[in-house]
């Protein structure tokens, strides 16, 4: 049994809307070409960061379910099965901390599938030139497979002890004054796209030799997309020539 | 089977206490209700002019390691799970992770990190997490924290409040703190985890929203709290009995008795809402065929002294509670989170050796 993306789905509109109508459009799609009911959904993680109006509660993934109609009333308007929200936030890798931590609820049974969902938006769900992201809306339905050899075979996650002073962002509570649903603080120093560059190409060769037999089970590699090179060059550290994408 | 187990605890309460009359006679409107009867509360910590989430939380952590038998090196997991993720003082932080700051301050440079963030439900979805990744083979032990400047909301409320019926009055309730668990693999058939059930009642996602102010410098917390007990009592009850009665073989495992449950640790809300919330379940209970025989378990609550802790809550009290001896080894636990969301839980679990 191999923990396996059943289907995936992005959603994005010319200017920035509300982080939960985004997921939810996402969601729309991504279990429409699954092909299951919306009800059949057990887990649904978050894992964007930036929200609407700088919300710190409920669970972001609280108000998505409640947007999409997923199992809202389940002691009182039992439809079948019920669905656990929370957020999991860590940067733009959480993501793939929310694939380990579904994987190990496939794995034990607790679930049957997860509905992993994330977009980031300027709190004042505007357009601000300094912000550094773009708004995309995800969602990817993990299930697991009779089969094995399929899906995810090893999930490794290394940190810097320096990486913290590189990026940095935050909303100063008191120093936003009365606009504290509408600011954030976003700090890049100059050498973090190259520290990160660094730092991901090693972290993916030490993958590459320790668990992909020195690049040869290696057909793609795929990464954030900070700048084209740091694709390319984890790729052309291995022996072989695999394609970026 | 494989299960997890509580290993060892760590909790951090600021020195200053406040009493719920200092906060009454900071309130140019006053409620039309007495704070301290309502609730039960009479004090909280709160934080001094320097202590922010990621202090409390460090220090809780620290504690914790100093009762486990593993040193912060050989931790497999870090997982942060406040609420407020204030650091550098007034920061709300977004990224880094909190865990990675707690990571890299402990030392525990082997572990996994990630923030998890799920209202006052927050920590134990972080243990409901962590029993997955150990039961799963994904990691052998793991630390699961956090730290709580939630009395931020209450400064927000003291300035805001002007109705004697009003949206911020939950935010007087709340107390800061600082906890943490270290899980890892059970050794024996002895002790740990034996249910851990969640859900998320959607439907109710927007009677309490936490975010900050627009009128004032700082967060807020607009509860609608008649709506969430309403909906709550309709719903919460009928749901633990049916976990009850779906584990009932895991609950009365230990001990086939009566009473196999020892305590009952609610989410620390108010103490009156406490009592009739357990009476309601276990009466309930005893319509129900195959528990009709469970006796109510005594209700562990420090609401007195600690008020609501938000994502700190149970970890708080049980940590107390063995401080002061009333829950022993071999005891029986029942954990009942009950958050924003709505979010609503179950965790039955035995306890083995913990000393805090």
């Amino acid at each position: 049994m191999g923990t396996i993306i059943r289907t995936t789905a992005i959603y994005s509109e010319k200017n920035p809307i509300s982080s939960v109508k985004c997921s939810c459009k996402a969601i729309e799609h991504c279990i429409a070409s699954a092909g299951i009911d919306k009800v059949d959904i057990d887990l649904i993680i978050n894992t964007g960061i930036y929200r609407e109006k700088n919300i710190a509660e409920p669970a972001m993934a609280t108000l998505i379910q409640k947007e999409s109609g997923v199992n809202l009333d389940p002691i009182l308007k039992f439809e079948g099965n019920s669905t656990f929200s929370f957020d999991l936030k860590n940067g733009p890798v959480g993501i793939l901390y929310a694939i380990q931590v579904a994987d190990a609820m496939l794995r034990t049974g607790k679930i049957r599938n997860a509905l992993i969902v994330s977009n980031d938006v300027h709190p004042s769900t505007e357009h601000i030139p300094d912000f550094p992201f773009t708004q995309v809306g995800s969602a990817m339905l993990l299930e697991q497979s009779d089969n094995r050899n399929k899906g995810f075979t090893k999930l490794m996650f290394k940190t810097s002890d320096s990486t913290h002073a590189g990026f940095n962002s935050y909303l100063d509570i008191f120093q936003a004054g009365h606009e504290g649903r509408n600011i954030v603080t976003v700090k890049k120093d100059k050498d973090y796209i190259n520290d990160l560059l660094e730092f991901t190409v090693r972290t993916v060769g030490e993958f590459i030799g320790e668990y992909a037999d020195n690049g040869s089970a290696v057909n793609h590699i795929t990464g954030q997309d900070i700048r084209t090179r740091p694709r390319q060059e984890a790729g052309d550290t291995g022996r072989t020539s695999r394609k970026p994408i | 089977m494989l299960k997890s187990r509580f290993e060892s605890m760590g909790c951090y309460m600021p020195v200053k206490v406040v009493t719920s009359k200092e906060l009454m006679d900071k309130m140019e409107t006053k409620p039309i209700f007495d704070l301290g009867d309502v609730t039960g509360i009479e004090n909280r910590r709160y934080r001094s002019e320097t202590e922010d989430s990621f202090q409390l939380g460090l220090a809780a952590a620290k504690d914790c390691l100093s009762h486990s038998k593993y040193k912060a090196k050989d931790i497999e997991v870090v997982i942060w799970t406040s609420i407020t993720q204030l650091k550098n003082g007034s920061e709300f932080s977004y990224e880094p992770s909190m865990s990675l700051y707690i990571k890299n301050e402990l030392g525990a440079n082997a572990a996994l990190n990630f923030d998890i963030s799920n209202a006052c439900a927050g920590m134990l979805t972080g243990v409901f997490i962590l029993d997955n990744l150990i039961r799963g083979g994904i990691v052998k032990n793991g630390l699961v924290l956090s730290g709580e400047c939630i009395t931020h909301i209450s400064d927000t409320a003291l300035k805001e409040i002007k109705e004697p019926i009003d949206d911020q009055f939950a935010s007087l309730t709340v107390g800061d703190s600082g906890a943490a668990v270290i899980m890892d693999q059970s050794p024996n058939e002895e002790e740990g985890l034996e249910v851990s059930e969640f859900l998320t009642m959607a439907e109710f996602a927007d009677l309490c929203i936490g975010m900050p102010s627009a009128l004032n410098p700082g967060i807020a917390m607009y509860a609608k709290a008649v709506e969430l007990h309403a909906e709550s009592i309709k719903r919460v009850p009928r749901w633990l009995v049916e976990q009850l009665e779906k584990h009932e073989y895991l609950i009365r495992k230990y001990k086939n008795i009566t009473r196999p449950i020892d305590f009952v640790i609610p989410h620390q809300t108010a103490l009156k809402v406490m009592l009739s919330a357990m009476k309601d379940i276990f009466a309930y209970a005893k319509t129900i065929e195959k528990i009709k025989d469970f006796e109510m378990p005594e209700l562990l609550t420090y609401i007195q002294d600690f008020g609501n802790t938000s994502s700190t809550s149970h970890f708080v009290v049980l940590y107390h509670a063995l401080k002061d001896k009333k829950v022993k080894p071999g005891n029986t636990v029942l954990l009942v989170p009950h958050a924003s969301g709505i979010t609503v839980g179950a965790f039955f679990l035995r306890l083995g050796n913990l000393e805090v």
